[in-house]
């Protein structure tokens, strides 16, 4: 099958990769680009953990195709520090544990900065809600959900 | 002479439920031993499926350690866990 | 008995854990992460039947299309035999874990592994894979453990026949083995009784459902060399299992962990290693092989679903005279369920004198089960915990007084067998008691529930090493997978041992090459007996530190103390030195005799037992049967908590889990045997809108064997939700379902019966 030569931005970065009509977005980043970062949980949008950013859109990136990245913006979690400074939700989340095997937490994390965003002011019913897209396994979610709106009375504050 | 104390399911399969045997024996190797010449079978599945535990410590792997008369031992299954 | 803490200064901090920056901005290489030059990818052939023989597999087809590197089947692997093997504290029987791996004359349960294929690509993979005709003889087959012991039941193994029992039957069966404890005579327990409740519970099969499917990428040299890169919960568990079930040398092959995304136990088996290395050695080629969520759900992991009966009599003062209980767990296909630990735990969190306790293990066509956070215990202790509380509600009594009146305390004998030593369940119940939360009145069609849980903990082998850096700072290599923060456990006990900044200390888990054996990261054994070699190993390196000091000081060693991350003179006899710093002494250490190191290789006893105590608060909604969590509190024992964050994570985690079971968690198969619900959107484990925040109450009654006081935390919480769940759903609908998952209709239909 012809592969599709595909340009877009990845992390502010321009990129190009050339993937087969049928390959996800998800395979592209991981397996073409390199950006491993972004895990495989499902395939099927019920877990999270594949959360990117499209044009600013949270997206499960095992639902989108490469080729529809043609053009966009894509933001990974690799993209979410600057240098060497942690964005306020991964230092808060390393402060309060509030990741234990960590394989859910790059999907979490970009999702819970699109919250803020948004948001700067959630509820944690609007934390839950919004997050309930992110599977974790490991922590009950409790110190998620805390680390969240910790981050965000944070950023209020500054 | 040392007692060791089996699970009723254990004595019922080795030692026609006799839940509490005395053998002689100064350490666990011997125990075994002397458990295998009383109740054949009895010593070698210990040894190979079974934990003991001795004052309370579970151990899975008995061997060296010292039993006396006031030694207050068990034969457990294996235990793992998640 | 609860003796002052001491004053430390890291252990029991909040560190940021070593591995932090890495899982949070995705650097963390998990299983599927890694990617080697001329990489092929695998794709299991999986049975479609719950039960079948195979008559042929025809791999031409797969193997005549383009891309195609490998085909194996069973006929690749070596015949094992049929014998148990201590293999770290579980037997195995490797005959049943080859054809586990790999059919080789039946399929056992639908998605069990047949053929696997490699091939340059996945896409090209998935395509060989269906491409290998597999021609299966159709069986009948039996999911359901009362079903699956029915006289007429299609039997799995022809040659299985129960153990346990004397005399050996005559005829096989799927009942693979029996276990019996007794205390006393629980009969004349009920007979001194005032009030006898017996119940019949059924638990469904659930996953452990860690978010990471399985991964592994195997290299095997032309030279018989393996490299194994893996998400495992122990990468030498991974490399004896391989090499007992391909005939490799353990030396010959290095299994290295890959972060691991989740285990629960699910993790302390091998699936895709040793196809991957078989596939590996075929291709001449590095192979990766993944899961998919669907592959996890049918292939992987899950525990016994189970049908038990609970008999409790009590006098009318609440003091509990007689216990019985029978448990029947399925197995999945091969014989191996945590009965064994379910008839030992069920009625430990209590003072009895007459206790019967019978289990039988039983196969079926499911997936062979694996250990799931503490296997077998959320089982039995639901069933006792949902009895208990039936006894407290029928006499009157709070269910955290009938608790304590019969409350397992030191000395207490445990219906299997072992004295408790010094324990903590009193400490919980009292810490229960004491919550805000417990004294709160509650609205209508809300209910308030209680339960307990008690998990032994264990020990086993483990080993570390401490080295000295010319610069003074600190290297700590072991071998435990870290699967919640363990290194930054280990490295706040190394720090609070030698007396250095826990900053100066970098922690990993090195490969199998690099250190000795350590059983797996499971049984809550980690902080405790890895810790317990991270402690012994820093006292070595501190006694070669104060032999060094002695040296530069020239004096004997004896008169060298070590105090605060310094060598000091014992007494001024001794000599007038300054204090020379870990970091002072490693700047010299070539003079004084090479390089400093310390290490630990030992078979870790005493793990502590530990306990729990949980309340629950629910609302159920009379019209739709929908149970909402309103409030939940999770007291346990820690022993000492080196790190309290993460083992808050831990309790409440662990109870999320519970509560998952309890609410939501099921398999479904419909009537071919096959899994109708392999995804997270039909196989619903909570969310976080599901949920309110869980309180986690860490209690300290230190394990008197452990330098800290460790017990181990990971497997306690996961036993009471279920029963405190369903204690506050009988509490807020009055009716007693007995039996899980409390999902809607179970709930509306229960509802509607007791009008």
């Amino acid at each position: 099958m012809a592969k599709h030569h595909i340009t877009t931005t990845i992390n502010g970065e321009e990129a190009e990769y050339l993937c087969e009509p049928q390959e996800t977005l998800l395979d592209v980043l991981r397996d073409q680009v390199g950006l491993t970062g972004t895990k495989e949980g499902c395939s099927s949008g019920d877990c999270g953990a594949c959360s990117v950013m499209l044009d600013g859109r949270l997206v499960c990136s095992c639902l989108v195709l490469g080729v529809e990245a043609a053009g966009k913006a894509v933001e990974t979690i690799e993209g979410m520090a600057d240098g060497e400074n942690l964005h306020p939700l991964q230092q808060k989340f390393l402060e309060e544990a509030a990741l234990q095997c960590g394989f859910c937490t790059p999907g979490v994390l970009v999702a819970a900065k699109a919250l803020l965003d948004t948001n700067n002011n959630p509820t944690e019913t609007e934390v839950r809600y919004w997050l309930a897209g992110n599977l974790c396994r490991c922590t009950g979610y409790d110190k998620i959900i805390r680390a969240v709106m910790d981050t965000a009375a944070d950023m209020r504050g500054a | 002479m040392v007692k060791v104390t089996l699970s009723s399911g254990t004595a019922q399969q080795f030692t026609n439920g006799v839940t509490e045997v005395n053998v002689e024996a100064k350490n666990v190797r011997q125990m075994f031993k002397a458990l295998e010449a009383d109740f054949p079978g009895l010593g070698e599945e210990i040894q190979t499926s079974m934990s003991v535990a001795i004052d309370g410590v579970i151990l899975p792997d008995p061997f060296l350690e010292e039993v006396t008369e006031d030694s207050e031992i068990y034969v457990l299954p294996k235990i793992g866990g998640g | 008995m609860n003796e002052q803490p001491k004053q430390y200064k890291w252990v029991g901090t909040r560190a940021i854990r070593p591995d932090g920056v890495d899982k949070v901005t995705g650097r963390a290489m998990y299983g599927a992460d890694l990617a080697l030059p001329g990489m092929v990818e695998g794709k299991v052939v999986r049975s479609p039947h719950a039960h079948a023989r195979i008559i042929s597999i025809d791999t031409s087809k797969a193997e005549a299309l383009k891309g195609v590197t490998a085909v194996i089947t069973a006929a690749d692997m070596p015949v094992a035999d049929s014998k148990p093997v201590a293999s770290g504290e579980a037997m195995i029987n490797f005959k049943d874990l080859a054809n586990n791996v790999l059919a080789r004359e039946k399929a056992l349960y639908e998605g069990q592994a047949v053929a696997a294929v490699a091939a340059t690509t996945a896409a090209i993979a998935e395509k060989a894979a269906a491409l290998v005709v597999v021609n299966y003889e159709v069986l009948p087959h039996v999911i359901d453990v009362m079903e699956a012991i029915k006289e007429d039941a299609p039997v799995l193994h022809d040659d299985m026949f129960t153990g346990g029992v004397k005399p050996k039957p005559e005829k096989a069966s799927n009942v693979a083995n029996r276990v019996e404890f007794a205390l006393g005579d629980a009969e004349a327990g009920f007979a001194a009784a005032d009030l006898v409740i017996e119940r019949k519970f059924t638990t469904e099969p659930v996953h452990q459902g860690y978010i990471e499917p399985h991964a592994v990428v195997a290299d095997m040299n032309p030279d018989g060399k393996v490299d194994v890169f893996c998400s495992s919960q122990g990468h030498f568990m991974v490399r004896a299992f391989c090499s007992q079930l391909l005939h490799i040398e353990m030396s010959k092959i290095k299994v290295t962990a890959a972060e691991i995304g989740g285990g629960f136990g699910g993790k302390t088996t091998v699936y895709l290693e040793p196809l991957a290395i078989m596939l590996s050695r075929k291709s001449g080629r590095p192979v990766r092989m993944t899961m998919s969520r669907e592959e996890v759900f049918r292939g992987s992991g899950a525990t016994s679903g189970a049908a038990m009966t609970i008999k409790m009599g009590a006098t009318k003062d609440g003091k509990i005279t007689g216990a019985y209980a029978e448990l029947y767990l399925q197995a999945g296909a091969f014989p191996g369920s945590p009965v064994g630990p379910a008839a030992m735990t069920a009625f430990a969190p209590y003072d009895l004198d007459n206790v019967k306790v019978v289990g039988f293990d039983v196969v079926s066509n499911r997936q062979k089960v694996v250990a799931y956070r503490a296997p077998g215990a959320p089982i039995s202790e639901y069933g006792v915990e949902s009895v208990v509380d039936e006894l407290a509600s029928e006499l009157g009594i709070d269910p955290i007084e009938i608790r304590t009146i019969n409350a397992a305390k030191e000395g207490t004998q445990a219906a299997y067998g072992v004295k408790f030593g010094t324990i903590g369940f009193q400490e919980t119940l009292d810490a229960a008691k004491a919550t805000e939360h417990f004294k709160t009145p509650l609205g209508p069609n809300q209910g308030r529930g209680v339960a307990s849980g008690f998990w032994f903990n264990i020990g086993g082998e483990s080993c570390a090493g401490i080295r000295v850096n010319e610069d003074g700072s600190i290297s700590l290599t072991e071998g435990s997978p870290d699967i919640g923060g363990s290194r930054a456990s280990m490295a706040l006990m190394a720090a609070e041992t030698l007396g250095v900044d826990y900053h100066s200390i970098k922690p990993s888990v090195v490969d199998t090459d690099a250190i000795g054996y350590h059983f797996v990261t499971g049984g809550s054994r980690v902080t405790f007996a890895t810790g317990m070699a991270v402690v012994e190993a820093s006292k070595a390196a501190i006694d070669e530190l104060r032999a060094r000091a002695a040296k530069v000081w020239d004096v004997d060693v004896d008169g060298v103390v070590w105090e605060d991350g310094h060598a000091k003179p014992a007494s001024t006899n001794v000599g007038d030195f300054e204090p020379m710093s870990l970091a002072e002494i490693a700047k010299v250490a070539n003079k004084t005799g090479g390089p400093i190191s310390g290490h630990a290789d030992i078979n870790a006893k005493g793990a502590g037992p530990a306990f729990g105590t949980h309340i629950c608060d629910v609302e159920v909604d009379p019209d739709t049967g929908h149970v909402t969590v309103l409030r939940y509190t999770a007291v346990q024992d820690a022993g000492r908590a080196i790190h309290p964050a993460y083992v808050e994570g831990q309790i409440q985690g662990g109870a999320v889990q519970g509560i998952g079971w309890a609410l939501n968690e099921e398999y479904i198969y419909d009537k071919n045997g096959r899994l109708e619900n392999a995804g997270f959107l039909d196989y619903r484990v909570p969310v976080a809108s599901d949920l309110p925040m869980i309180d986690a109450i860490i209690v300290e009654v230190p394990n008197p064997t452990h330098p800290f006081g460790v017990r181990g935390v990971g497997e306690v919480p996961i036993i009471p939700p279920l029963a405190a769940v369903s204690n506050a759903v009988a509490a807020a609908t009055g009716v007693r379902f007995n039996q899980l998952p409390l999902s809607p209709p179970t709930i509306l239909a229960g509802i509607a019966a007791s009008k």
